[in-house]
Parts: structure tokens; C-alpha cells; sequence
């Protein structure tokens, strides 16, 4: 009778009885498959209406070529992305340490090593994430101000590809800083010794709202990312030729 | 109806005469190419360098593009301005250059070109950051049918990178090598 039962479970496509049977094991296996998805593995089928990027890398270093005025350095950083685009799992938002390169050579890499790891899933890749960087310093007295913004796209083709030894394996991004529309207003920040901010940095990555902002660069971020991505064959998208 | 993307980033000019500069950029394509998002056109920010001669404007560019046939073929136009400390602008700079034609990561060179001198007093007012004529007319950047008389000068470069996908052009039967 034991025995019965069991073969009763497990042949499901032989015996009349197992119609009650077969319904249960629809339900496990359903519960099943969601839990499968939420983890995103790579046994569990993509879906055909969107894919995912998986994104990899840090926030190397940041290089003036005259020395930053400031004694330590830190960033913070802010992934920005389309209307179509979902974080699904990563932090959105990030503050570095304070770094400095007052020990050494002046123009030394200040390095932060900040790891970057997200995941976004989207159903077409308009409003490609990309990463806002807000360099501050501190300088000896304890003041923290403005050292300059950068950005760059996250990679779209999984990342460097190096073919020349010229190319440096860094996505290297200029840091800018706005300057003071005004005389008064250089004055002032020289007295205070604090530049000039601005109040929404997301300006700088769309193109109607940065008109007339006048920045001056100085100084490069270094970044190295890396991306991989799932699913985007089959919505017919041709990422090589 | 193929789809184009075209995800990239503005990033500099180099070489020009001028330290103060900024880029008004404009992707132009034919009849049958419509824009699904993002925008076509963009002004940048006036950048200078502290150290180097060139301007960073590091301007994302985020377009989609659908279209039914593979004529007119979108170009980037760029025209570059240069700024004196009065907040005076004058033109130092206009090219354009089509899109690569195959996907993948690009890095184009645009070289641009100025309208020469043609009177000393022009040349003057050129060297002493007064201003330098314009082109009246803009469709001269991108068609070749009445440049004759115009005379130019070589100018600095614009450095673009973009990255381009493209969507269901194999079911229309183009193939990219």
C-alpha cells in the first residue's frame, strides 16, 4: 500500500487517480518556478518584454594634474536612469571615504576604490543608466566645499576593450566646476573660500537645462565598469554586427 | 519599422584658438526617420580648461530613432561658439559627420572649419576676440549645392563618442559586416 502510494505520486501521466494529485504538483511547481525568478538564476527563462544589465566596477581614482587645493577628497555618487529603467538590486546613492594624496607627490592619484555593483532591468535601452559623481574636499580647516561633477554612461558593450596599449584601461570622465556668472561672485567665494555649488547637479546630464552654465574643468575621474547583459537578443536589439 | 539608438556623450573640443567655448549640436536625418524619445537638438554648457587648450562638455546624447528606409541617414551637426568676457558669442566653428553604420562603440573626430577673413578689418577684429562672421544660412553645413565663394579656414576638432544598437533591421533584410 506504501509502495502504491508512492509510484501513485511520482507517475503522473499513467494511473486515473492521479488527477487529484496532479493538481497539487501544479501548485508546487508554480511556487516553485516564482522563486526561482526573484533570484534572477540563469536556469529560469527571460522574459521577452524586458532585459537586464548587470553592472560591475569602482570608482578608481580621481588625478589633478597640479594637486587638488584641498586636503582630503571624497566623492558622492548617484545613479540616474530613464523613465523606463528599474533598480533591482544595488544601492542607488553612495558617499566614498576622504581620501588624500598630501603625503605623497603632489600630483598623485587620490584613489577611492569604491566598489559600484547594480542591477536595472528596462525595456529599451533610452535613458541608458549612467553615474553622477559630486567631488567635494576638505580643506585644513575643516571646510568642505565643491571640487567639481562628473559623469559618464554606464558601459553598453561590456565595458573596455583594449586593443592599443595607448588606450588606458580607465573610462576616464573630466571633473567641471561652475564658475561664478559674476565678479561679485568670485569675490565672495574667494573671501568665504567655498565654490560655488550646484543645486541640482541632474542639469548637467540633460541637454536643455545646461545652456548658458559656464564650468571650468580640471582634474579627471577614473572609472572602471564593467557590464553584462541578459535578455536583449531576444527583443531583437543588435549589440554587434 | 527598424529602430536606432544612439547613446553617447559629447566630450570635447580641442585645439581651437579660443578658451571659452560651447557646442550647439543637432542630429539631422531624412523624410522617413521620426524620433520616438529623447531630443534631436542641445546647446552645451561654455566650458574652458584651467591647464590644457581644450573645453569639456562631457553632454550626454540619448536618441531614439525609428525608421522605414535606410535614405537620409542621420548626421551630427555641430557648431561651435566661442564667448569673450563682455558675454559676446561668435561662431569658430562648423561640421558635421554622418553616423557610423554599423553598431557598436564609436569615437568620432569631427573637424571643423571657420569662415576666413576677408577684409583687415575682419582680421583684426578676428585676432583681437571681437567676433568673426557667421554663416547666414545654415543648410550649407550639410549640403554641398552652393559652397562655391565661400572661403574658409581649417578649425579645431570636436571629439564625440557614441555607441549605437540597432533593432529589427534584420527583418527587413540589412545586414551589417
Amino acid at each position: 500500500m506504501y509502495e502504491d502510494e508512492e509510484t501513485g505520486n511520482q507517475g503522473n501521466e499513467d494511473d486515473k487517480d492521479t488527477n487529484k494529485v496532479s493538481p497539487k504538483q501544479k501548485q508546487k511547481k508554480s511556487k516553485r518556478s516564482t522563486n526561482a525568478q526573484t533570484p534572477n538564476e540563469l536556469g529560469a527563462k527571460s522574459t521577452a518584454s524586458f532585459f537586464t544589465l548587470f553592472i560591475t566596477g569602482q570608482i578608481v581614482s580621481a588625478t589633478f594634474p597640479l594637486g587638488p587645493d584641498k586636503d582630503y577628497i571624497f566623492c558622492r555618487y548617484e545613479l540616474v536612469a530613464g523613465p523606463d529603467w528599474q533598480l533591482v538590486s544595488g544601492p542607488q546613492y553612495g558617499i566614498t571615504q576622504m581620501s588624500t594624496n598630501k603625503t605623497g607627490h603632489f600630483n598623485d592619484k587620490i584613489v577611492f576604490n569604491m566598489p559600484i555593483e547594480v542591477t536595472y532591468k528596462s525595456t529599451s535601452p533610452f535613458g541608458w543608466p549612467q553615474i553622477l559623481v559630486s567631488v567635494f574636499g576638505q580643506n585644513q580647516t575643516g571646510n568642505e566645499s565643491l571640487v567639481g561633477y562628473a559623469h559618464v554612461y554606464m558601459p553598453i558593450f561590456g565595458g573596455q576593450q583594449q586593443l592599443d596599449e595607448h588606450i588606458s584601461s580607465l573610462n576616464q570622465a573630466p571633473i567641471l566646476r561652475p564658475k561664478c556668472p559674476n565678479m561679485l561672485g568670485d569675490i565672495t567665494s574667494w573671501l568665504l573660500r567655498r565654490q560655488p555649488e550646484l543645486k541640482n547637479p541632474k542639469i548637467l546630464l540633460d541637454s536643455a537645462q545646461s545652456k548658458g552654465l559656464s564650468m571650468e574643468s580640471y582634474g579627471t575621474l577614473e572609472f572602471q565598469l564593467h557590464a553584462v547583459m541578459r535578455g536583449a537578443r531576444k527583443l531583437g536589439y543588435n549589440w554587434h554586427a | 519599422m527598424a529602430e536606432v539608438h544612439i547613446i553617447g556623450q559629447l566630450l570635447k573640443a580641442v585645439d581651437f584658438d579660443e578658451p571659452h567655448l560651447y557646442c550647439k549640436w543637432s542630429f539631422q536625418s531624412g523624410n522617413t526617420w521620426r524620433l520616438v524619445q529623447g531630443e534631436v537638438q542641445g546647446q552645451t554648457h561654455v566650458s574652458s580648461h584651467r591647464l590644457q587648450n581644450s573645453s569639456d562638455f562631457a553632454q550626454p546624447i540619448d536618441i531614439h530613432l525609428s525608421t522605414a528606409s535606410l535614405q537620409g541617414w542621420p548626421r551630427l551637426l555641430v557648431e561651435v561658439y566661442a564667448v569673450n568676457v563682455l558675454q559676446q558669442c561668435w561662431p569658430v566653428g562648423y561640421g558635421f559627420v554622418h553616423l557610423p553604420a554599423r553598431p557598436g562603440p564609436h569615437r568620432l573626430e569631427i573637424n571643423t572649419w571657420r569662415i576666413a577673413p576677408s577684409t583687415w578689418w575682419q582680421s583684426v577684429k578676428e585676432k583681437f576676440g571681437g567676433g568673426s562672421p557667421a554663416l547666414h544660412k545654415n543648410d550649407l553645413l550639410y549640403s554641398g549645392v552652393e559652397r562655391y565663394k565661400l572661403q574658409t579656414r581649417s578649425s579645431g576638432k570636436i571629439i564625440v563618442e557614441l555607441n549605437l544598437i540597432f533593432r529589427r533591421f534584420e527583418e527587413y533584410g540589412v545586414e551589417f559586416k
